[in-house]
C-alpha cells in the first residue's frame, strides 16, 4: 500500500508530532516531529491500513480546522477518535524512541544493546557481604517441612 | 506417512522437554523430539538492532496473538484477567524468558499441610534438591549462597551486579529490617562452558545474542544435538494417538507444509506448558477418552496457575541506571512469603526488584502493560526528569489453585493447521487481591525508606501481558480421582504417557517457576530410569 501523504499533511502531522512529545530546547533534544519519525509513520501506515485510516481521519479533522494545533485541539481530538488517536499516539512513541538519537538523552547507549551492553561494576564479596549481613543475623526464615 | 518407530517421543523443545531428553540420553533409547517452532539464530535476535524495541511489539512480543508467526497458535484470552505469554522455537519460551531464577521453597510443596489449603505434593524440597543443583550446573545458575530464606544450597557461579539499582533498594531493605537477597539467575556471571558472560545489555527477552541467558538451546540442546537426539523442527502436533489397552501409540504431526505425519513411540512425553498441554490432550479425544486423553478425572485443563503481577514505582534524586543489567533480575525480598494469618490473606508473595525498562516501553506503559504514557509537556517532563531516576518493586504473588481458572478449547478459533486454539478462563481471586494490595503498601515502604523522594500513581491493575508462569492444568498427585499424573509424572490413566512441564504443578509458590519445572523433569526422567524394569505396570 502506497501512502500518497501530501507536503501539507506531512507538515501537519509533524506539528502534531511535535505537540504528542515536544522538544526540550534547554537540553537540545528534539521533539517527535523531526522527519525520521514522520518517515516511520509512512512506513508503518503503508503497511497497516487501519492506521493509515485513522491517521487520516485525524489529518482531516485538523485540516478542517481553522485553529492552530494546541494543545486544547488535541485534547479534543484525543476525546473525539480515540482509537486512532492511541494509534497514533503509539506509533509516535515507537517512531520516536526507537531512533538511537531517542535514547541517548535519556542516558542509555546510541548502539544495539547487544554484543556491546553495557559496563556494571562487579561488586566486591566484602561489599555484598557487608550488605547481606543485616539479613544474615536474622536468620533462616522459611518453614522446614 | 508414517516413520520409523522410536523409543522416546518428546513433545516440546523448551525447559522441560530438553531437561528429560538429557536425562533419559544415558538409557540409549532412541529420543526424537517434535518442536512446532524452528531453530534462532543469535544474529537475528533483535538486541542486535539498532531500533531493537520494535521487536517486543511485533515478531519478539511475548504475546502469540501479537506475533502470529506461522509456528504460533492464538490464545483467546477475553475471558482472562491475564493473558498467556510464550515463545515457540527450539528452546521454547527460554529464548524471550527473564532467566530469574529463584527456587520453590520447602513449604511451597505442603500448602495443605501448613496453611489448609490447596494440596500437597507427592514430592517434596527435599527429594527435588539434587535435581535443581544438577540442573543449576547445567544452565549456568548465578547467585549468592547463603539465603536464609532457604535450605543451604550454591548456585553454579557467583551473583552477578546488583548494579546501582539493587544497592540502593538493598539499603531500604535493611532500613526496615526485612528480608532481601541477590537474584538467583540463569545468566552467566562468567564464561561457564564455553558460553560468555553477560554483558549487561538489559534486553534479555530479545534473545541474547552473546548466549550468557541459559536458554535451552545454548545450554541442553548443544549437548543432545552432539548425542545424537533427533529434533524436528517445524512440527506441530495435532493429537496423541492411544491403543484400545489405553497405550499410548504416538503421534500425529503437521509439518511445516501441513502435511500430516505419524510417529509412533514407546514413550510419549508431553512438554507444552500450562496452556499448550491441555489444549493437545483435550484436542486427542477417542472412544476410551471422550473428553480428552488422560481426562477421567476430569481435571485437565482445570486449575490454571499465573503468577499475578503488579509494581510500584519510586523517583529517586540520582539516576538508577535501571537499563544496565539483565532485565528482570537484580534482588529479592522474601519477607512476606510465607502464610501469616494477622495479614487477612493465605500464602504470600516476593518483592522483585526488576531493573527498569527501556525508554521506549516505559512511554508506552511498562513491560506487559499497554497504556501509554502522557503527552505533550508532561511527556517531556516524565522522560527527562522521571524515567532516569526510577526504581520499582514487582509484587509476585503465589496463585491457588482454583477449578474455575482454565484451559478449554476455543470452539471457533484455530491455529494454522485447523487444530482448535485454546481459551483462557482466568479470574484474580480475592485472595490473590488481598495479597495485591498489601503487597503494593509494603513496596512503597521500601522505596520510601530506599530513599525515594515521590512514589508514582498506579491504577493498582494486575499486568495484562504477563501470563509467563502457567501452571496445574494436569497437576500431580497420588489421587487419580482428583489429578492427572502421578507423583512422577506419569498419567494415571495411560501408563506410557508423561507430562513434565509446568501443567503438573500443584501449588505455585511465588516464585518463577523454570528452575523447578526443569527439576521436575530430571526427577521424571530419573524415575523412569528407576522403574525402566516395570514402567507400564
Amino acid at each position: 500500500m502506497t501512502i500518497n501523504w501530501t507536503q501539507s499533511q506531512l507538515d501537519v502531522l509533524a506539528e502534531l508530532l511535535d505537540q504528542l512529545v515536544p522538544a526540550n530546547p534547554e537540553r537540545a533534544i528534539a521533539g517527535a516531529g523531526n522527519p525520521d519519525v514522520v518517515q516511520f509513520i509512512q512506513r508503518r501506515a503503508a503497511q497497516n491500513a487501519l492506521l493509515a485510516a485513522g491517521i487520516n481521519e485525524l489529518l482531516l479533522l485538523l485540516e478542517n480546522s481553522s485553529e492552530v494545533i494546541t494543545e486544547a485541539l488535541i485534547r479534543n481530538l484525543e476525546s473525539q477518535v480515540p482509537v486512532a488517536f492511541e494509534a497514533l499516539l503509539r506509533e509516535c512513541y515507537m517512531g520516536y524512541y526507537s531512533r538511537p538519537s531517542g535514547r541517548v538523552p535519556l542516558g542509555l547507549s546510541a548502539a544495539a544493546t547487544q554484543p556491546l551492553g553495557y559496563a556494571v561494576p562487579v561488586e566486591s564479596p566484602e561489599f555484598i557481604d557487608s550488605l547481606v549481613a543485616p539479613v544474615k543475623r536474622r536468620g533462616a526464615c522459611y518453614r522446614d517441612c | 506417512m508414517k516413520n520409523e518407530a522410536v523409543d522416546v517421543l518428546i513433545i516440546g523443545a523448551g525447559a522441560s522437554g530438553a531437561a528429560i531428553a538429557w536425562s533419559l540420553l544415558e538409557t540409549r533409547m532412541r529420543i526424537v523430539c517434535l518442536e512446532q517452532g524452528h531453530w534462532m539464530s543469535d544474529q537475528d535476535f533483535p538486541s542486535r538492532r539498532d531500533d531493537y524495541e520494535l521487536a517486543r511489539y511485533a515478531e519478539f512480543s511475548c504475546d502469540p496473538n501479537v506475533r502470529q508467526l506461522p509456528q504460533d497458535y492464538p490464545i483467546n484470552s477475553d475471558e482472562s484477567d491475564i493473558t498467556p505469554v510464550n515463545f515457540n522455537a527450539v528452546g521454547g519460551s527460554t529464548i524471550n524468558f527473564l532467566a530469574h531464577w529463584p527456587r520453590m521453597r520447602p513449604s511451597d510443596f505442603r500448602t495443605r499441610t501448613l496453611d489448609g489449603v490447596a494440596q500437597d505434593w507427592p514430592v517434596d524440597y527435599a527429594t527435588l534438591e539434587p535435581f535443581y543443583a544438577m540442573n543449576d550446573q547445567i544452565m549456568g545458575s548465578s547467585g549468592l549462597p547463603g539465603n536464609p530464606a532457604y535450605p543451604e544450597y550454591k548456585p553454579a557461579l557467583p551473583p552477578i551486579p546488583i548494579g546501582k539499582l539493587g544497592q540502593t533498594l538493598a539499603k531500604g531493605f535493611n532500613a526496615l529490617d526485612w528480608h532481601w537477597w541477590p537474584s538467583d539467575v540463569a545468566i552467566l556471571s562468567r564464561e561457564h562452558e564455553g558460553r560468555a558472560a553477560c554483558v549487561n545489555a538489559g534486553t534479555c527477552d530479545l534473545g541474547c545474542a552473546t548466549g550468557a541467558k541459559a536458554s535451552v538451546d545454548q545450554t541442553y540442546w548443544s549437548i543432545l544435538k552432539n548425542a545424537g537426539v533427533e529434533i524436528r523442527t517445524g512440527s506441530r502436533v495435532r493429537e496423541v494417538l492411544v491403543d484400545d489397552h489405553d497405550r499410548a501409540t504416538g503421534v500425529l504431526y503437521h509439518d511445516h507444509s501441513g502435511a500430516i505425519h505419524e510417529q509412533s513411540a514407546e514413550i510419549v512425553i508431553v512438554a507444552c506448558n500450562g496452556v499448550g498441554t491441555p489444549r493437545l490432550l483435550l484436542n486427542s479425544t477417542s472412544k476410551q477418552f471422550p473428553d480428552g486423553l488422560a481426562n477421567r478425572s476430569g481435571q485437565l485443563g482445570k486449575n490454571l496457575m499465573f503468577h499475578p503481577l503488579t509494581g510500584v514505582t519510586g523517583v529517586f534524586d540520582e539516576p538508577m541506571e535501571g537499563f544496565k543489567g539483565p532485565m528482570a533480575c537484580s534482588i529479592v525480598s522474601q519477607e512476606f512469603y510465607e502464610s501469616d494469618a494477622s495479614r487477612g490473606f493465605v500464602s504470600g508473595y516476593g518483592l522483585h526488584s526488576g531493573r527498569h525498562t527501556t525508554p521506549m516501553t516505559y512511554a508506552l506503559g511498562g513491560y506487559g502493560i499497554d497504556n501509554p504514557i502522557q503527552w505533550g509537556a508532561e511527556h517531556r517532563r516524565l522522560m527527562d526528569e522521571v524515567y532516569p531516576y526510577c526504581a520499582g518493586l514487582t509484587v509476585v504473588t503465589e496463585d491457588l489453585p482454583e477449578e474455575s481458572n482454565s484451559v478449554t478449547l476455543d470452539p471457533n478459533l484455530t491455529d494454522g493447521d485447523g487444530i482448535p486454539a485454546p481459551k483462557v478462563q482466568y479470574r484474580v481471586s480475592e485472595n490473590t487481591t488481598a495479597m495485591l494490595r498489601h503487597g503494593e503498601a509494603r513496596a512503597e515502604e521500601a522505596l520510601l525508606a530506599a530513599g525515594a523522594h515521590t512514589i508514582l500513581p498506579s491504577d493498582g491493575k494486575v499486568w495484562w501481558r504477563a501470563g509467563w508462569h502457567q501452571m496445574g492444568t494436569a497437576r500431580m498427585g497420588n489421587d487419580p480421582e482428583c489429578s492427572v499424573v502421578n507423583g512422577w509424572g506419569r498419567s494415571h490413566d495411560v501408563k506410557n504417557l508423561f507430562v513434565v512441564d509446568g501443567s503438573i504443578f500443584v501449588t505455585s509458590g511465588a516464585v518463577n517457576p523454570t528452575s523447578t519445572i526443569q527439576a521436575l523433569a530430571l526427577y521424571i526422567g530419573d524415575q523412569i530410569k528407576n522403574n525402566i524394569g516395570n514402567l507400564f505396570d
